[in-house]
């Protein structure tokens, strides 16, 4: 494919503008030192997030116009060449990986307009940098198609969050590290194993290479390769750092909290029903099954218990880890259940869309108030009442409540547990559904109650209320484009999930 | 005839156990706390520290010895360019930290500064993380490993990586302020440059590892 193709030179950009973005937010500042006086730097402070905040809408802009070429089932490839005969630097725009990028791209719109609108903070555009440096190896991570680059961007993606975490609490930072490094060492094990079974690392071939060996061979593999992703995930057992980092670092733990479990959940699509086809492993399925069950009550049971909001919101993040993987599990155990494939692919942008609201409204309501405690909230729906309406909408899209994003997906997970015959399941599932509600409306009753509170309310920035607007503005726009994110799943799911066609529908 | 099988295989072993011994008692002496005695911020804790970052370096030679055994028990494995390649990253890496390292304790933030990206880098390289050589090094390591059906080693390797975080983030986690003269400033961003390049673009490393082996 030539350099001079548009649609190459677009896909270009999408990979290359976040780094471009650090690499200005990191030097500028440093020049505007020298030429502006103290309080024209002052006023410059918020330059570096806004920078992010344009790349943000720019590399949103940039997954848009690749998108028709990617629903139409043409993805686009890029070949690089990185290393002659080891592995390459294999980019891959299909449907699954454009609309991982969009959503990226206003998560990181997000993320800059509550940096930016946060009370005076050192370092900011080293903050800046960071963050958008996390984003453009989460971006490459979602568009690669290549298991070694993969792996690469992810721990890299790691390494820019512990950077950006350890500004604040370095021990959260250094939880997390140690948590993703270690799924990661283990993700690596079975993508080693994987290379080493088909001699090649291209999620093209992969599944072609792997259909020849047999299925015994396959399952410690892919069971690495699920174990390996739950830290990043967030998903229990591996999701201890989450609630360390919302303790720790409450200011800059809504960044890996929202992009490590959207880069973690994509790669699982990608590679478990995808690449290294799941369908052909029953014996895996249990696992994750159990896995997901335990990370959906774990979270559902101290979400209840939480006397902070961004605990509570961390918790959230893990029982909507748990859901996924029970609709890993469950679908593929049904031989190909097309709605549960399709819960497990829509989940990705409902659960980031609902958790966005959640984690932005929480920051924003400490930002404004000084506390997230619970206890000492009351009243504030009249100090901060845009935060505590994405707080609502977040956790209410979370249990699966009606005209919201979450809703689509219990809608078409029950559906197929039901068509399963698997009643038990569904039950456990409205239980924790139950429990989170209970905890989210005791929650919300207590910081909307008059007269109980005993923090002060700040002055609060418009940047903050422009990055928690635009939260709630996402999940109610995906909430409105249902259809369309119907048909995408099912674009998705039927084109087997990934640049790897599925072995089990399409033979080499 | 025997016998040389015999020799063969014995030598074998013998890199195999002695990497593994030697990655992971490095890595067990690296990661043990500095003694109650030593004050918190003196130079014999800054010692204790830099001792830490030494067995760390003698762990990631270790690496380099597991990928030779490896290439001796399956020649088809990439067991030699492994071992070139964690060298190489290793002695870049022992390089950057012992110049970073290498300064009197000073107050001038510049300096220090430098002083504490070599010191970072070179962590970072030593762990395996990307954007670093470290990261291909290691990756070329499991893979011999794995090629030559000694996957427990591979765990082990694994493992011995994950343990060395533990200096790691003592280490990094209160940088001493070191001076640094203009000679010394320009070596460790040339090596911080060398080191960083080599892992966003490992072909050079990989090309230079062809020509040294022989196996271009």
């Amino acid at each position: 494919m030539g350099l001079t193709q548009p649609d190459t030179v677009v896909l270009n950009w999408l990979l290359l503008l976040p780094f471009f973005a650090a690499l200005c937010a990191e030097l500028f500042p440093r020049l505007a030192l020298h030429v502006h006086d103290e309080k024209e730097v002052e006023a410059l402070r918020r330059g570096p997030f806004l920078l992010g905040a344009l790349t943000a809408l720019m590399g949103f802009g940039i997954a848009l116009s690749l998108s028709p070429q990617a629903l139409r089932g043409a993805p686009l490839t890029v070949d690089y060449w990185w290393t002659r005969d080891l592995y390459h630097l294999r980019f891959q725009a299909d449907a699954l990986s454009v609309a991982m990028c969009a959503t990226l791209w206003v998560l990181g719109l997000v993320m800059h307009l509550y940096l930016a609108g946060l009370p005076a903070m050192s370092d900011v555009h080293h903050r800046a940098a960071l963050l958008l440096a996390a984003q453009g190896c989460v971006a490459a991570a979602c568009l690669s198609a290549d298991l070694v680059l993969l792996f690469f961007l992810l721990e890299l993606a790691v390494v820019c969050l512990w950077l950006l975490v350890r500004l604040d609490h370095q021990p959260a930072a250094n939880g997390m590290l140690a948590a993703a490094h270690v799924g990661g060492l283990v993700f690596l094990g079975g993508v080693l194993l994987a290379w080493g079974r088909a001699g090649d690392t291209s999620l093209a071939t992969l599944p072609f290479l792997l259909l020849a060996a047999e299925p015994s061979s396959l399952r410690p593999m892919a069971a690495l390769v699920l174990l390996g992703l739950l830290p990043k995930l967030a998903a229990a057992p591996g999701h201890g750092w989450l609630p360390d980092a919302a303790r720790g670092a409450p200011a800059t733990a809504l960044a890996p909290a929202l992009l490590l479990p959207l880069a973690g959940g994509a790669t699982l699509v990608r590679l478990l029903p995808g690449a290294f086809a799941v369908g052909l492993l029953p014996s895996l399925l249990p696992l994750a099954l159990a896995l997901g069950l335990f990370g959906l009550w774990a979270g559902a049971v101290r979400a209840w218990l939480a006397k902070g909001l961004l605990e509570l919101a961390a918790w959230l993040t893990v029982s909507q880890a748990g859901l996924a993987l029970i609709a890993l599990g469950a679908g593929a155990a049904a031989e190909r259940s097309p709605e549960m494939t399709r819960a497990l692919v829509l989940h990705l942008p409902a659960a980031a869309a609902g958790l966005c609201c959640l984690w932005v409204g929480a920051s924003a309501i400490r930002a404004r108030l000084g506390t997230e405690v619970v206890h000492d909230l009351g009243d504030s729906l009249k100090t901060a009442p845009l935060a505590v309406i994405a707080l609502l909408v977040g956790g209410l899209s979370c249990v699966g409540v009606p005209l919201l994003p979450g809703y689509q997906v219990q809608r078409l997970l029950f559906a197929a547990l039901i068509g399963q015959e698997r009643v038990w399941l569904a039950v456990a599932i409205a239980g924790a559904d139950l429990l989170l509600l209970v905890a989210l409306i005791d929650a919300l009753r207590r910081i909307v109650a008059a007269g109980s509170s005993t923090a002060r309310a700040r002055w609060q920035s418009p940047w903050l209320s422009a990055g928690v607007a635009l939260a709630v503005i996402m999940a109610i726009g995906i909430s409105v484009g249902a259809p369309a994110m119907s048909d995408w799943s099912e674009v998705v799911s039927r084109s087997a999930i990934s640049v790897s066609r599925n072995p089990l529908s399409v033979s080499p | 005839m025997n016998d040389a099988a015999g020799a063969t295989s014995f030598l074998i072993w013998a890199l195999a156990i002695g990497g593994a011994v030697g990655m992971v008692g490095a890595t067990v002496a690296a990661a043990r706390g500095r003694p109650d005695s030593v004050e918190e911020g003196s130079d014999a804790e800054a010692a204790s520290r830099d001792s830490g970052f030494a067995w760390i370096v003698i762990a990631g030679l270790s690496y380099a010895i597991l990928a030779l055994a490896a290439v001796m028990r399956s020649p088809d494995s990439d067991g030699l360019r492994a071992a070139v390649v964690q060298l190489g990253a290793t002695f870049l890496a022992a390089a950057l930290g012992v110049v970073s390292l290498g300064g009197s304790s000073s107050d001038d933030r510049s300096g220090s500064r430098l002083a504490s990206l070599g010191i970072f880098v070179a962590w970072l390289s030593l762990l395996g993380l990307p954007p670093t050589l470290g990261f291909h090094g290691k990756l070329l390591v499991y893979q011999s490993l794995f090629q030559a059906d000694w996957g427990w080693l591979a765990v082990a390797a694994m493992a011995g990586t994950a343990g060395a975080l533990v200096p790691a983030f003592r280490a990094l986690a209160a940088p001493a302020r070191r001076d640094v003269t203009k000679s010394r400033a320009i070596l460790i961003a040339l090596l911080v440059s060398a080191v960083a390049l080599l892992g966003v673009y490992p072909q050079t490393a990989l090309s230079v590892t062809a020509l040294l082996t022989g196996s271009g």
